[in-house]
């Protein structure tokens, strides 16, 4: 299943945001990352991420850097700011409080409090 | 081999760093640049079409070299990390997406990360456009506004004028008899200078064009006066049509805004005069008024005339003459143009002044029948105002044929009145002339007309001038009403003006442009009413000496029988005007500008005798030039 495009612009910078928050890591493995822990819902291609990326970095969310890896290959590697941490967190509380609300409502299925 | 470059080095290094080599060098690092992103995808051993997508993503971005550099760096470590994830070509291409979509989504998001300076910067320069939009729509706004404004002439001012002129029948108007009378002066005077009148000295030129110059300039025994003098009695005739003349009620010469030419017969010389109003008249305020010089002149022939009478001892012709300065006076004053009234109050003077001459030269000359005639005159012609009447009707004139109407008396510039007014006032906007590139030309006039909607929103409305010229109006009869002591509020006023005069919006609007320095006829009002006071005191003190056979020791006793009251001095409050006799006569005179009385002392020699006069001197603070003397004003100095 595959989220609309104005959910996935909720939805995205807080799923990569997420995944740095455990550790750094290069586009290609964020790419792969979204897709197989989602299990494909929130699953983007370079056209989606790069640009999401860039706009995070502009915010000061995230900062990037070029390393080489061992073999060789050159990669960019995204990890989280201070500010990017607070972001999260506060995503954390919007996305829990909408997600409460959404059980109650009957919208997603799970236990009602 | 010899290095040695031919350019000295200060020469080498300013051709280096010059502005068009900066550019220039600019423009070779962006290629270089771009190149190196092209080079970058070409070495990064990427198949073929992966290569192309990703240079055409990049492409599109158009973002700085260095920024595609960095986007392209990133898309081919993507690239390669699918190919070792063991993705197929199609499926990596399908992941890039499309450029067309993607592009702008990077060159967004890139853009974003460029530093605060950049975006202060782009910041700056949107708000800049939009300004510099908004304030071409606001001038557009402006423009049509202004072009879409028109004057309507509701009034003919100058028919106005003249209606009463036209009315009136032949036999009121004096005007004919005085552009006769003058034309055939020209003609004697034609005669008299082909004759003689060659200063023996070849000093002197005042002769060799003669005029009615005052019969005490030209010395005894100089060949010159005997001939004019001859030849004024020899004009008697017509003098005396135009004596007759000053009885009539009007001057009676219609106004117009063009003159013509009439050619004097037997002379090289014309005569300045109106034309016949056109059925559509021009504006009011440049209706010419030759005639007020003339007039000047002919006032200039009575008084030669009178003073040859006082030399012949004709009290007759003397005092026709001069009751005949007092009514020409009269009529110049009935036109209600701010300058007639200076012209007239000039003519009032010579009257007074042939007076003061006559009572100096030949004190017993006159009968009682003249001293009461002249008494009469004198009273009626004592300034009590000045008349603006045609002054405001030539600003209402100007305003309507340079504003809007609304219907309600308001209104605002329109493009006639712009350039009306462009006419004879200096561009609205003014760049002054710079010959050498044609600035007073072409783009002098290309930037008056681009600024001339501005004056439908800087210049005051029409309701706006209209109340400042009013205000001054009512000052003015104010200070006239109050006496010379309204003379400060007066100078505030010129103060007000001049700063409209000199602002740079307010400079270009009819009311600073068209208003003279009132102060000038204030101060004139104030000074022939003194004057008239003084010689009214002469006549009645004559008047005493010839029912009493002695000058009055004191001017108690000439009220009520010979003035109805003892006159004031103007130059202190609650005081009254100066008299003592002497045994060659009265003396009149007052305080003068310092306020004090020093005994009939006047100026001396080295001091401008009208600063004795001056009442802005004694009401106004700010003067140190003010002479410790009185304003005599009988006898007169006749040096």
């Amino acid at each position: 299943m595959k989220l609309e495009r104005e959910l996935m612009r909720g939805a995205g910078p807080t799923a990569v945001l997420q995944l740095l928050s455990r550790r750094e890591m290069y586009g290609y493995e964020l790419v792969e990352a979204l897709s197989k822990r989602s299990e494909g819902v929130l699953s983007m291609g370079q056209s989606t991420l790069y640009p999401m990326l860039y706009n995070l970095e502009a915010k000061g969310l995230v900062e990037a850097e070029w390393r080489t890896a061992g073999s060789g290959r050159e990669r960019k590697y995204y990890h989280l700011t201070a500010r990017g941490s607070k972001k999260l967190a506060k995503d954390r509380e919007a996305w829990t409080a909408l997600g409460s609300a959404m059980i109650a409502l009957g919208v997603v299925k799970g236990a009602v409090a | 081999m010899n290095t040695q470059n031919p350019l000295p080095s200060a020469w080498r290094w300013s051709l280096r760093y010059s502005p068009i080599m900066r550019v220039i060098r600019g423009i070779d690092e962006r290629v270089r640049r771009r190149r190196l992103g092209a080079q970058t995808i070409a070495a990064s051993g990427l198949p073929a079409p992966l290569q192309k997508r990703i240079a055409a993503i990049v492409g599109r971005t158009r973002l700085h070299a260095s920024e595609q550099r960095d986007i392209a760096r990133e898309l081919i470590s993507h690239c390669f990390e699918a190919i070792e994830s063991a993705k197929d070509e199609p499926e990596i291409l399908a992941s890039l997406g499309d450029p067309k979509t993607i592009a702008p989504l990077l060159r967004r998001a890139a853009k974003r990360k460029r530093p605060l300076i950049y975006q202060l910067r782009r910041r700056a320069a949107q708000a800049l456009l939009i300004t510099f939009g908004l304030s071409i729509l606001f001038y557009g706004l402006i423009a049509i506004r202004f072009y879409a404004g028109s004057p309507t002439i509701k009034t003919d001012y100058m028919a106005k004028i003249n209606a009463p002129i036209l009315a009136a029948p032949e036999s009121d108007k004096a005007w004919p008899v005085y552009q006769q009378a003058l034309i055939e002066w020209y003609q004697i005077e034609a005669r008299l200078v082909a004759n003689t009148l060659v200063d023996p000295d070849e000093q002197n030129q005042l002769f060799v064009h003669p005029g009615p110059h005052n019969l005490h300039e030209i010395p005894a025994g100089h060949p010159d006066r005997e001939m004019t003098i001859e030849a004024m009695k020899a004009y008697r005739p017509t003098l005396d049509r135009v004596i007759d003349a000053t009885r009539r009620p009007m001057i009676g010469m219609l106004l117009s805004d063009q003159t013509r030419e009439i050619q004097i017969e037997g002379t090289d010389r014309t005569l300045t005069v109106t034309s016949a109003p056109s059925s559509r008249s021009g504006p009011l305020f440049q209706t010419l008024l030759p005639h007020l010089g003339q007039l000047r002149f002919l006032s200039k022939m009575l008084a030669f005339d009178s003073n040859i009478a006082i030399e012949e001892g004709d009290a007759d012709r003397a005092a026709a003459d001069i009751a005949a300065l007092l009514r020409l006076s009269n009529q110049v004053k009935s036109e209600p143009f701010y300058i007639s009234q200076l012209v007239s109050s000039t003519i009032y003077n010579f009257a007074q002044s042939q007076i003061h001459r006559l009572y100096v030269l030949s004190p017993g000359l006159l009968e009682r029948e003249h001293v009461i005639e002249l008494s009469h005159l004198l009273a009626d012609a004592r300034p009590q105002s000045l008349d603006m009447t045609s002054e405001r009707d030539g600003f209402l004139d100007t305003l309507q044929r340079t504003f809007t109407d609304d219907g309600s008396g308001d209104g605002r510039m329109t493009p006639e009145g712009a350039r009306f007014i462009g006419e004879f006032h200096r561009p609205l906007l003014d760049l002054g002339e710079i010959p050498e590139l044609g600035m007073d030309s072409w783009l002098t006039q290309t930037s008056t007309k681009a600024a001339e909607p501005l004056a439908s929103v800087l210049i005051a409305s029409r309701a706006e001038q209209r109340r400042v010229y009013d205000e001054l109006l009512a000052a003015t009869a104010a200070a006239i009403a109050q006496g010379p002591q309204g003379l400060p509020a007066m100078w505030d006023w010129d103060t007000r003006m001049e700063r409209l005069q000199t602002s740079p919006v307010t400079n270009w609007s009819p009311v600073s442009i068209l208003t003279p320095s009132f102060i000038k006829g204030v101060s004139t009002v104030f000074g022939s009413q003194a004057r008239t006071d003084a010689t009214g005191v002469l006549l009645a003190a004559d008047a005493y000496r010839l029912d009493h056979g002695a000058w009055p020791e004191s001017l108690d006793l000439l009220v009520p029988r010979y003035l109805p009251a003892i006159p004031d001095d103007p130059f202190e409050p609650g005081a009254s005007i100066l008299y003592k006799t002497t045994p060659s006569g009265p003396t009149i005179w007052f305080r003068g500008a310092d306020g004090d009385n020093d005994n009939a002392r006047r100026v001396g020699a080295s001091t401008d005798e009208y600063k004795a006069r001056s009442f802005t001197r004694r009401y106004s603070q700010g003067f140190t030039d003010i002479p410790d003397a009185d304003w005599v004003v009988f006898p007169p100095d006749l040096d």
